[in-house]
């Protein structure tokens, strides 16, 4: 109960901090602010997986306040995530406090951040410091930043801070990140470029992490049969300084663009590499090419011991990664697919993407009086190629040797993931709107969430809208997955009625049909209502939910699996 | 013990939302759009203040390749962005919150959708952080001035209509 | 223009470390001889035991119940069911209430080859047919379908403590009482009992609470080192094996440490015995 009382607090002390209504400007000073609520009344259910919690009733909450005037800004946000929904447990993304703070000073050439920031270098192979609220990522650094303006097309930056992680200390932390990005953009310093309609840039960067030596061995092998010896890792033998640098650049004449980054990190043995030195590898290549009605992006990666983080020993899925190495699929919103969404493996990986985009021109005889939108997507990743080094045979595991060689643009043996879409979305009349899609994805449960199986489903969807009049608006989602595998095939059906601007109202249900074990042939239903009044928005939710992407009340958010029922209230002031 | 804390709740709801429409938009001091830089669709940096329509409305959207809501409020503008264009003059900034991982895709999306609206890629959420926007679809409208007079979550069918309201009203009042 | 780029690059390049390390990555050394005489060993007297590798932290609100569960295991299974507390996941990290640094590496890579995401769970004789271990209350239920009919080895120690010099050595010997095909491997870990600092039990912190069978290192890496490199082991064959560790600059109370002795199969990872034995007599 006292909890229910500190979290009832919580809430309503953001919200009279929200009804102050700072937002005003004071000469040329402004302040604003945001804050979000995220409650959930959680009910045990040991069939969908639900666990029972031990304080049922548990929320998240922040409130960010932004000042500026001129070229300062100054910002800080508190959290109250002490009895976080249990997703946020799970991850430990638990605690309340200021995490994040700054203050910001910016001129026409330079920008100085102090406090805490978020980055990125090119692509963020090497650097990328960035937050994801709803899957509790907060990679901010605290520390310094300096952003450069020499000369109009070149851009400097330096950065170095501490890795945030959740809400732990900084006190005692001996790792710390530095790095330093340069770019020059060709046809802003030569105007005569751009105006031929080409776009040249390249940029390069360096990132070195430092983390203190623990002095200890790592792990005690057996060197080869003749010997009677051990084997160790020596503390000097382990890099405190581990550097990783990127070049890239960026191509382009009118519609057409290439872009390429290629990335490398020397020695960094880690828990997730087994401890092998090999240096790591990265390669990004991406080409578009666009005009109105049509567009194609074509790209590849490749990422070989990639995994970059401010501690060595980290392991967890959320946090200390420096660099990010992007999942270059096409994302859905799906709710049969949630669960088979591609995860990028930076240790190793090695796809490529494909996606069309055409539209049948408006008011041609197949394209309807609206044109029709057709969709087309390839992707395909595999794992990297690996043939372990003979030292790392004959001590019977890579650790402390080179580890494996790989061939460059060889894909490994095990397919990852694959997915072939097409998506046709058409305006009928003013009042039918309809949007059909089909994929066949092929999914590595094995090793993309470490159990055993592989799933290989088709997905037919279809989003069906109508648009009673300029106010009310019913939308009819339904899906179905057919599968043989994992959980087995899965149906969806969702109805939204809106009445515009403020109600939203859904019913939906996501019945696992197909489960092999009939005890879970569970219906996952759903009940919500959202009113939204400008940037404000409070929804009521019950349901079960199966862990994935949820759009409801027009808004997208990663759900955990969990029944019960939820309030979440947003605005920002 | 529940049901006074249930209430306050309620209150307090009301109170904030009661705060905000007891003025009218038009007496306060209206807030401008942060300057942060993000970049346009080539590439290159790409100062927010520089958000402008020769002193007619604009729209900001903040959106993404992968929101299905976000999508279908710029598709349904697009459909009749040319007479809204035509009429009051009104400009559509749609800022991409793409991260990396779907950035390069944006130019090609849009295009094959055959947005007329300008694009910026908005990669680090910089943007997104100094509007305070916690989810998209986010929308907004400046008047002349570069004032925001109108903002809004959350996407419905036909809301678009009150969006057009609002850009007709600014429009004339210049 | 580049060329400030340029050197701008350069001078961060000197600024921003880089340690490439040459190889080999690796030290070696040689074996610690086996002095000690071990008594003879009476193969009717030798019961197969359990590893039960249960990971626990000290913010997790859950494992305090957990702890209670290991308790009701321990008053069952008595000494043939050895419980080794490993610290890790997130909510084994410090924080200004929880600042006792549980953690080991050994126990942060065992995690990691687990797949550890969510705690408490355990890990039984090494079995990963279950990713991410076993929640608690599935751990009767295991415990009771586990064969433990055969006893394929049996492992005899003897600890030299030296308390001047705040040094241990370990021996080992492993005696086969089977028949076996694969290489076999022996691991060493360091437990200590009565360990007194706060731990989050449900909503609350106890600001001092007993924390019980805590892996303190591992005295011979994460996977122990090889007692046999050929997979023919005939019946009787027998292996010694030593190994030192220094208490030195730990806090580790020697009357209160164990020596885990884990034998195990190479190939599979499967557990053939766990023996224990008190530092101090």
């Amino acid at each position: 109960m006292s909890k229910f009382l500190r979290l009832a607090s919580i809430l309503l002390l953001l919200l009279s901090v929200s009804t102050v209504k700072a937002q005003h400007e004071f000469g040329n000073s402004r302040i604003s602010g945001d804050f979000g609520f995220n409650g959930m009344y959680y009910i045990p259910d040991s069939i969908i997986g639900a666990e029972k919690v031990d304080s049922k009733v548990r929320a998240n909450a922040f409130i960010n306040l932004l000042y500026s005037n001129g070229g300062f800004s100054a910002g800080v946000r508190y959290e109250y995530y002490q009895f976080p929904l249990i997703d946020f447990e799970k991850i430990d993304y638990k605690g309340q406090g200021i995490k994040y703070f700054f203050a910001d000073y910016k001129n026409k050439f330079i920008q100085v951040t102090a406090g805490n920031f978020y980055e990125q270098f090119g692509n963020g192979l090497t650097l990328r410091a960035y937050e994801d609220r709803q899957l509790g990522i907060d990679n901010s650094l605290l520390g310094a930043r300096v952003k450069l303006t020499p000369y109009k097309g070149i851009y400097l930056k330096g950065v170095w801070g501490v890795e945030r992680r959740n809400f732990d200390s900084y006190i005692g932390r001996k790792d710390f990140v530095r790095g330093a990005d340069a770019e020059i953009s060709f046809g802003e310093i030569f105007p005569v470029i751009q105006d031929k309609g080409f776009v040249a840039r390249v940029g390069a960067n360096i990132v070195s992490k430092f983390e203190k030596g623990s002095g200890d061995y790592i792990f005690n092998i057996y060197p080869g049969p003749d010997s009677t010896a051990e084997a160790y890792i020596p503390g000097d033998k382990i890099p405190e300084n581990v550097l990783a640098w990127a070049t890239r650049m960026t191509f382009g004449y009118k519609d057409f663009r290439l872009e390429a980054e290629y990335a490398r990190k020397i020695n960094d043995p880690n828990v997730s590499n087994f401890h092998i030195y090999k240096p790591g590898e990265a390669l990004f290549l991406s080409a578009t090419y666009a005009m109105k009605g049509f567009g194609v992006a074509a790209s590849f990666i490749r990422a070989d011991n990639m995994e970059f983080r401010s501690q060595r020993m980290e392991y967890s899925n959320s946090l200390l990664f420096i660099n990010n190495i992007p999942a270059i699929n096409r994302q859905y919103s799906y709710q049969l697919i949630g669960n088979y969404s591609y995860a990028s493996q930076p240790n190793g990986q090695i796809g490529a993407q494909l996606q069309i985009n055409y539209q049948i021109p408006k008011k041609s005889k197949i394209g309807g009086k609206y044109g029709t939108d057709l969709t087309f997507n390839y992707s395909r990743f595999h794992n990297i190629d690996k043939q372990p080094v003979a030292e790392a045979v004959a001590n019977g595991t890579p650790t402390g040797t080179e580890g494996y060689t790989s061939s460059f643009f060889k894909f490994g043996p095990d397919l990852l993931y694959q997915d072939i879409g097409l998506e046709i979305s058409r305006r009928f009349t003013k009042h039918w709107k309809l949007i059909l899609a089909y994929n066949y994805i092929t999914y590595n449960i094995a090793e993309l969430q470490g159990h055993p199986g592989m799933m290989r489903g088709h997905l037919v969807a279809a989003d069906l809208q109508y648009k009673i009049n300029n106010k009310h608006a019913l939308r009819l989602e339904a899906q179905h997955l057919y599968t043989k595998d994992d959980d087995g095939s899965s149906a969806y059906a969702m109805l939204e009625y809106s009445v515009s601007p403020h109600w939203f109202v859904s019913v939906g249900d996501d019945w696992n049909y197909g489960n092999p074990d009939p005890n879970k042939r569970v219906h996952y239903y759903n009940i919500s209502a959202a009113y939204v009044w400008n940037t404000t928005r409070i929804a009521l939710n019950f349901g079960k939910t199966q862990e994935g992407i949820l759009c409801v009340g027009g808004v997208c958010r990663a759900v955990p699996a969990s029944y019960g029922v939820g309030l979440s209230v947003t605005t920002s002031f | 013990m529940k049901t006074p804390f249930m209430l306050t709740i309620v209150l307090a709801l009301c109170l904030s939302l009661g705060a905000q429409t007891d003025k009218p938009a038009q007496d306060r001091h209206l807030a401008k759009l942060p300057a942060v830089d993000i970049q346009t669709i080539d590439g290159k940096v790409f100062n927010t203040s520089e958000i402008q329509n020769d002193g007619k409305p604009v729209i900001v959207s903040l959106w993404a390749t992968w929101c299905k809501p976000c999508i279908a409020e710029l598709l349904a503008i697009a459909d009749e962005y040319e007479d809204w264009v035509e009429e009051t003059g009104v400009k559509l900034y749609a800022v991409s919150i793409d991260d990396a991982k779907t950035s390069a895709r944006v130019a090609p999306f849009v295009k094959g959708k055959g947005w007329d609206y300008t694009v910026l890629l908005d990669v680090n959420s910089d943007f997104k952080r100094a509007m305070n926007v916690n989810d998209v679809p986010y929308m907004c409208i400046l008047n002349g001035k570069g004032e925001i007079v109108w903002q809004h979550t959350s996407y419905a069918p036909g809301s678009e209509q009150e969006v057009y309201e609002v850009v007709k009203r600014l429009a004339a009042e210049k | 223009m580049k060329k400030i780029a340029l050197l701008i690059i350069t001078v961060a390049l000197t600024l921003v470390g880089c340690d490439v390390i040459e190889g080999p990555y690796m030290n070696l050394s040689e074996r610690e001889d086996v002095t000690v005489v071990f008594p003879d060993l009476n193969p009717d007297e030798v019961y197969r035991k359990v590893l039960m590798e249960e990971y626990t932290g000290h913010r997790c609100s859950n494992c305090p119940a957990a702890h209670q569960m290991l308790d009701q295991l321990h008053s069952v299974y008595g000494d043939t069911l050895v419980i080794v507390g490993i610290h890790a996941t997130s909510l084994a990290a410090t924080n200004l209430d929880y600042p006792y640094d549980f953690r080991t590496e050994v126990g942060d890579q065992l995690a990691n080859d687990f797949g550890i995401n969510a705690i408490p769970a355990a890990v039984f004789n090494r079995e990963n047919d279950h990713p991410g271990g076993l929640g608690k209350d599935e751990w009767m239920g295991k415990l009771r379908e586990m064969d433990r009919s055969s006893v394929p080895a049996a492992i005899q120690l003897i600890n030299e403590y030296n308390a001047s010099a705040a040094s241990l050595k370990v021996n080992a010997k492993v005696t086969m009482l089977e028949e076996y095909e694969h290489p076999l491997y022996l691991s060493l870990f360091l437990i200590e009992d009565g360990i007194v600092q706060p731990q989050l039990s449900g909503m609350t912190m106890i600001p001092e609470y007993t924390h019980n069978h805590v892996l303190r290192a591992a005295l011979n890496g994460t996977y122990g080192a090889y007692l046999t490199t050929d997979g023919l082991l005939e019946k009787d064959n027998a292996y010694t094996y030593g190994c030192s560790i220094s208490f030195l600059e730990h806090d580790w109370n020697a009357a209160n440490c164990t020596v885990v002795a884990i034998l195990y199969d190479r190939t599979n990872g499967k557990v053939l015995q766990v023996e224990t034995l008190p530092v101090l007599p």
